[in-house]
């Protein structure tokens, strides 16, 4: 954890909640420490647990600060052994890099985070990557148990029937794309068509493209 | 009649409510991590503070986070008014509306500051859109303006002392005035609505500064229809065109008659209750959260029917007397008072407070005579069963703001989200002094829908009836209001299937895409179309454009307050009473224009997550 400690992030916020009500929005009320440093990783609900994850490269990074933080990103969560809807999102996803060429990793990242952490570990992870042909700019992640349980927690990828939750065949195959700095996010199904996750995702930038005047009306 | 008047608070518990948030702001103000406390059993906990409140029905439900739980810090109930939907100025658009897209900029000089920052429309240019459809036939008799942009505001009255925050909302460009406002339209006469969106990109957190403005039930062209893939961009704005004429006018129609007036149209299509709502694509929920919601109320004085007078045609009640209310339930950052929103929440998210026209359990004074109150459920996910405290019935004229055929009397009123009933309270009979209040017992204790049960009830509006004891009430509840249009062949079947796949939603085994038109009614036909569901959630699915009426529910005839025009209709979970539905049948019409419109849920959060699909009406 980064080293602001809660005692400090409170006398900051304090400060803030006098001046204004907009500065006061600035840092999250339900924030956990450390995840507050630089007052952007305040959600609506909370803050992105900023867990150690390890890369398929098997780099060690933190969620929030490595890997979100001032980012655009596309997020969905797989595991290896998963017998369909896995590799059908991760061929979706692929197609979908393939689409925004070498737009990924510079404009827009890509993350699969393993539901499976325990098997999926980073050399498992590698081979999947390879086996798919991503591109730069996907990381297939892995991490503790606990940690990428409050990752998907977080992205409200639990069914609220939890026989079904507890069985990995039928996890939520939503995927996620926000831009964290102005905190837009939106989820579609991973099976979305490639062309249209494009187009969710040229929508959400300030910068992109728009629906054309078919899409207009 | 006597009365049963609840009280409308009890003091002891407000005092316990406030003791315990300010031992939370201690707590905060000396260092400590509340979370931490909590585990140590050191305060009370949010579950304690929930059970303080007398709303066992009203707890938030933000799906999934560990260990967290949102309380709203505790209001005032009943200490403000109910904010009185002002009627919009009609203005002259500078410059003046275009078929196609305006090749001029906005030239309105207005500067707006309402709390947070000052903004113009000045410079703004007209997004790219199709021509207007019929526009030579209607061009507009009324013009209105507004500005989305940020407004400073607290749900809380001014007694609980929280500060303002920024939520977005439609500001009349003219005068100043905040949404909820109401556009009053009349049929015959024509309007455009420009809508500048001047929204900044700082969000607080939710939201987006991309809008397309739908009038939820209007008989709109497809480029004014404010569909989720038609938004555009801050600094832009876009001209609506509603024609306020009858379905069926360029078709079935040509024109048709009541007491003895001869309209454009079929006349059984007369329309009177609609809103106007953000839609943009997958942030429809965070959007309207925020406040860009208003209503529009369609007047049929052309026909002598629904005339806003109550010396004329129906006589309903009319001028203050007839009162629009959008419910819409929030949660609260329990030390700023800022409005919150669970962005990572599939099924569906609950608020713990109450808002009525954007105050948490408002009061109206009302006085002894009838009144006409629209209410609207303005979601994001909440079903409401609404009653009177004293037991009195309501008068239900309409359903989705299109009168019934006959007024019904009815102790309680289900709504789910954007369904809008008109109903009429008679106070005369209550004594001065009486305190009423417009209640929720629908039990929902999560984001997929109502359990079905009703429990303690609890009061969102608390009416306060004043002097004097005798009141000159020249308003009517008319026997007979207005007959449903007559049915034809069915040119067509279709089915829908609602389903979930991993979590996703489905309709016909498909995910939405918003590049494919999944059905091409040809213009002028009516088809019969089949909705199916399974159980385990409610889905208020709404068609755009025409209404429906509905065939049968789970293959029997609907109930007496369905037999009605709809837009939307309740399927799955609770949808009729305890039960579930699981099949719809309806007759739809397809008529007098072309284009685009979408079928989708309108639970928002199941919207924003591509409960969709769009089809398109083709020659």
């Amino acid at each position: 954890m980064k080293s602001l400690s809660r005692r400090a992030f409170l006398g900051s916020r304090g400060a803030a909640a006098g001046s204004t009500a907009v500065a006061a929005t600035v840092l999250g009320r339900w924030g956990r420490d450390g995840n507050n440093e630089a007052g952007s990783a305040v959600t609506a609900r909370g803050e992105f647990p900023n867990v150690w994850l390890r890369t398929h490269e098997n780099r060690k990074v933190r969620f929030y600060d490595d890997l979100l933080k001032g980012k655009s990103v596309l997020i969905s969560f797989i595991f290896t052994a998963c017998k369909d809807l896995c590799p059908m999102t991760t061929i979706n996803l692929k197609e979908v890099q393939d689409l925004m060429g070498d737009r990924v990793g510079r404009d827009l990242f890509f993350y699969s985070i393993s539901l499976d952490p325990e098997h999926d570990t980073p050399f498992v992870r590698a081979e999947y990557a390879s086996a798919f042909q991503v591109g730069p700019g996907w990381e297939f992640l892995t991490g503790k148990k606990d940690d990428v349980e409050s990752l998907r927690r977080a992205f409200g990828l639990v069914d609220p029937d939890p026989v079904i939750d507890a069985d990995p065949e039928q996890h939520i195959g939503m995927v996620w794309h926000g831009i964290e700095p102005l905190h837009r996010w939106a989820a579609s199904p991973a099976l979305t068509s490639p062309a249209a996750l494009v187009q969710y995702v040229s929508w959400l930038d300030p910068n992109g493209a728009r629906p054309s005047l078919d899409l207009r009306a | 009649m006597s009365f049963n008047i609840l009280k409308s608070r009890d003091t002891r518990r407000t005092e316990a409510e406030r003791r315990y948030v300010q031992e939370l702001r201690d707590i905060e103000k000396a260092g400590f991590n509340r979370r931490e406390l909590l585990r140590m059993g050191l305060v009370a906990g949010s579950a304690g503070l929930a059970a303080l409140y007398s709303t066992p029905n009203f707890r938030p439900y933000w799906a999934h986070a560990d260990g967290l739980t949102l309380i709203s810090p505790p209001n005032t109930p009943f200490a403000e008014p109910l904010y009185i939907p002002p009627a919009m100025t009609p203005v002259t658009l500078n410059p003046g509306p275009t078929k196609g897209p305006n090749p001029s900029p906005s030239a309105n000089t207005t500067v707006l500051d309402k709390g947070d920052g000052a903004y113009s429309p000045l410079g703004f240019t007209e997004a790219n859109r199709p021509q207007h459809q019929r526009w030579e036939e209607f061009l507009p008799a009324r013009q209105y303006e507004s500005i989305e942009m940020p407004v400073a505001h607290s749900f809380y009255p001014a007694v609980d002392g929280m500060p303002p925050y920024p939520i977005w909302t439609f500001v009349e460009a003219a005068t100043g005035r905040v949404a909820p406002f109401r556009i009053n339209a009349r049929y015959g006469e024509p309007v455009v609505h420009r809508v500048h969106n001047a929204l900044p990109m700082d969000n607080h957190g939710f939201g987006i500064n991309q809008t397309s403005t739908h009038l939820h039930n209007g008989h709109t062209a497809s480029e004014s229809d404010g569909g989720p893939t038609h938004f555009y961009d801050s600094g832009q704005f876009k001209d609506y065109h509603y024609p306020n004429v009858r379905a069926g006018f360029a078709s079935t129609h040509p024109t048709s008659t009541l007491n003895g007036r001869t309209v454009q149209g079929d006349v059984r299509e007369t329309m009177g209750f609609l809103w106007f709502h953000d839609h943009r694509f997958d942030f429809t929920s965070q959007n309207v959260y925020k406040g860009l919601a208003a209503f529009y109320t369609l007047f049929s004085d052309d026909i002598e029917l629904d005339c806003n007078d109550e010396t004329r045609g129906l006589r309903l009640p009319s001028g203050p007397y007839d009162i629009p209310m959008i419910f819409a339930d929030k949660v609260f950052d329990l030390n700023t008072g800022e409005m919150l929103f669970d962005r990572f929440n599939l099924d569906g998210i609950l608020g713990d407070k109450y808002t009525v026209n954007g105050k948490i359990q408002p009061f109206l004074e009302v006085k002894k005579r009838k009144y006409r109150f629209r209410l609207l459920d303005g979601g994001p996910s909440r079903v409401y069963e609404f009653f009177l405290s004293n037991g009195q019935p309501f008068v239900q004229i309409s359903n989705d703001g299109n009168l019934l055929p006959r007024p019904l009397t009815r102790t309680s009123i289900r709504m789910s989200v954007a369904e809008r009933v008109d109903v009429i309270v008679d106070f005369s009979k209550a004594k001065v002094g009486d305190r009423i209040y417009l209640q929720n017992r629908l039990e929902q204790t999560n984001g997929r829908g109502p359990t079905g049960k009703f429990i303690a009830p609890t009061n969102i509006v608390e009416f306060r009836v004043a002097g004097p004891d005798a009141v000159d009430d020249p308003s009517r509840i008319p026997d007979k209001l207005l007959d449903l249009p007559a049915r034809r062949a069915a040119a067509q079947t279709r089915e829908w299937s609602f389903g979930r796949s991993n979590g996703a939603w489905q309709i016909n085994g498909e995910f939405f895409d918003p590049n494919v038109i999944r059905a091409a009614p040809k213009q002028n036909t009516a088809e019969i179309w089949t909705f199916k569901s399974g159980g385990g959630w409610q889905h208020p699915v709404h068609i755009h454009f025409e209404e429906m009426q509905l065939l049968s529910r789970n293959g029997k005839a609907p109930p007496i307050d369905e037999i009605a025009r709809k837009d939307v209709v309740r399927m799955g979970q609770a949808a009729l009473g305890t039960q579930g539905v699981g099949e719809t049948k309806l007759f739809i019409q397809f008529r007098d224009f072309l284009g685009d419109y979408p079928l989708h849920c309108h639970n928002t959060v199941h919207e924003d997550h591509a409960m969709m699909l769009r089809w398109q009406i083709v020659p």
